[in-house]
């Protein structure tokens, strides 16, 4: 157990240089792309034909497969980059922001995607493209959250100054989100039209939700293989002048 | 002279307000800036009193919001350009104190305007008379809370354009948007409003240690 | 055969919208892996044309 606690230390610190973490995610890539692939097929094949219909809705339910996954990842991949931000600020390890800088357009897409998905699945069941629901709107505001972050790191020639500046921005947001979410929920009480519930996704059973699961574990390692191909590539980019980057990557290469 | 937190606080303040009231631009702009943006709603939609009535306070508070964002800009950039920025951070004397300093100078310089842009506002969009004070509580609370947030965007975007600061701003401040026309609206139904004046109040408390901490952060990036 | 590959696709009426959202996945999943690849594409270019 002690050995295990110290082989995972050791992994840290091993990744926090960016050679070292190039040439283990050049080993692991080929894996995590083979069970990416065959676990986010799986769900998605099991969630769009062979889960039963549902009565209220039909078919069109089965956008929930892609749009629940992507709103749970659009959440999550930025409490990831709240984290990565936190341990740039304060250990100042530059590998952190350099993640979290390549975690960020990938929840923008995602959250993006939960919002076209969310708008194109309200239309055949509630009869409008958009309404303003607590859901959607704070959904919305943390794609502006989002776009704020990226645009940001954009705007700033020196890439490292900039992993920092997105780092504190990040940490506004994640102090910042809860009063969002909760402020946005009442004002729906407030406002909430009387005609129709909005937040009724069907009412799952089994059959219907296990494929949801693999859905979103699907799409959790997706975001896993599609963070370490923008780190990677972030690394070479930007490290492309250190002699490393000629000897491990360009070398294999002709 | 006695060198302690409170003689460092009061003269960054003092030295603020003279620099601002100096140049009179800094507080008539934003007056004039709130009541442009008012007017257009009027010009836009429609000139109806009861259609008006009914968007008072959220015209208000969206104004007030565009004012406080605009005139965030030089809060920091005039002092970085000419170097005593600087000075303020490399003396020992805590740069967070310094922070909170220029924020409520500013916030005094250009809260004031906006106040008084808002009670003609109210008059022009034909506000209930009931719902004045709290809109002028609600204001005040709002308004500091905005200069805190722009604070911090002014930091991370310093010397850059202001509509990057906009961006960063304006999700964050949500919140207060919602809050206060929540107290401005209930005020109008002869409803109970302290509720959100003291939601307001209590993410100032938190907003202004953790956001002034923050943007010495955000300041201490450009001198690397 | 036919009629379920035709039912799949007709998704009761709503076929269009539910194969619309998978586009949108395949897209954006899509855009999301091309990105990286093309960037470093341009470094080995950069590489190559220092090199030579």
């Amino acid at each position: 157990m002690n050995k295990m606690w110290n082989y995972i230390k050791d992994w840290f610190i091993e990744m926090g240089s960016p050679p070292l973490f190039f040439k283990w995610s050049s080993k692991v890539l080929p894996w995590l792309i083979f069970t990416t692939i065959i676990i986010f097929a799986l769900g998605l094949t099991w969630g769009l034909f062979y889960s039963p219909t549902d009565y209220k809705q039909g078919d069109v339910y089965r956008i929930i497969y892609i749009h629940v996954p992507s709103a749970i990842l659009g959440q999550s991949i930025f409490m990831f980059m709240a984290v990565c931000g936190f341990i740039t600020m304060v250990w100042r390890v530059k590998i952190s922001g350099m993640l979290l800088k390549a975690a960020a357009p990938i929840g923008a897409s995602f959250t993006l995607l939960a919002l076209l998905t969310g708008s194109i699945w309200g239309k055949p069941t509630w009869g409008t493209w958009w309404v303003w629901d607590a859901r959607l709107t704070s959904t919305l505001i943390l794609f502006f959250i989002y776009a704020a972050i990226i645009g940001l790191h954009s705007s700033i020639d020196d890439k490292s100054k900039a992993d920092r500046a997105i780092s504190i921005l990040s940490i506004v947001g994640i102090a910042i989100i809860p009063i969002i979410k909760k402020s946005v929920d009442w004002w729906q009480t407030l406002h909430q039209p009387s005609t129709f519930s909005l937040t009724s996704a069907p009412s799952m059973t089994p059959d219907m939700y296990q494929p949801l699961l693999v859905c979103v574990l699907g799409f959790y390692l997706m975001f896993a293989l599609l963070l370490t191909m923008n780190l990677r590539a972030e690394v070479i980019v930007r490290e492309k002048n250190k002699s490393w980057v000629s000897k491990q990557y360009l070398s294999e290469d002709k | 002279m006695k060198s302690n937190i409170y003689n460092w606080f009061f003269l960054i303040l003092r030295r603020d307000l003279l620099i601002a009231s100096r140049r009179s631009s800094t507080y008539i702009t934003p007056l004039i800036f709130f009541l442009i943006v008012i007017s257009f709603f009027p010009i836009a939609l429609s000139p109806d009193q009861e259609f008006l009535r009914s968007l008072a306070p959220g015209v208000i508070w969206i104004a007030a919001l565009l004012s406080s964002l605009l005139a965030i800009e030089t809060i920091f950039s005039e002092d970085f350009r000419d170097g005593t920025l600087d000075e303020f951070f490399i003396s020992n004397d805590p740069s967070f104190v310094l922070v909170f300093a220029k924020v409520l100078c500013h916030w005094l310089v250009t809260g004031f305007p906006i106040l008084i842009a808002s009670i003609i506002s109210s008059l022009i969009l034909y506000l209930p008379f009931n719902s004045l004070m709290p809109m002028i509580c609600s204001l005040i609370l709002g308004t500091f809370f905005m200069s805190l947030l722009g604070a911090i965007g002014a930091a991370l975007s310093l010397g850059k354009s202001a509509i990057l600061s906009a961006i960063i701003v304006l999700p964050f401040s949500i919140p207060t948007l919602l809050m206060g026309t929540a107290a401005v609206a209930s005020a109008i139904d002869y409803q109970d409003y302290s509720g959100f004046l003291l939601i307001m109040g209590a993410m100032l408390a938190i907003g202004i240690p953790g956001l002034c901490l923050l943007t010495v952060e955000a300041i201490l990036l450009n001198y690397e | 055969m036919i009629e379920q590959i035709s039912a799949i696709i007709h998704m009761d009426g709503n076929g269009l919208y539910v194969w619309s959202c998978f586009l949108l996945l395949i897209l954006i999943i899509g855009i999301n892996i091309y990105m990286p690849i093309r960037k470093l594409k341009k470094v080995n270019k950069e590489s190559q044309s220092k090199t030579q």
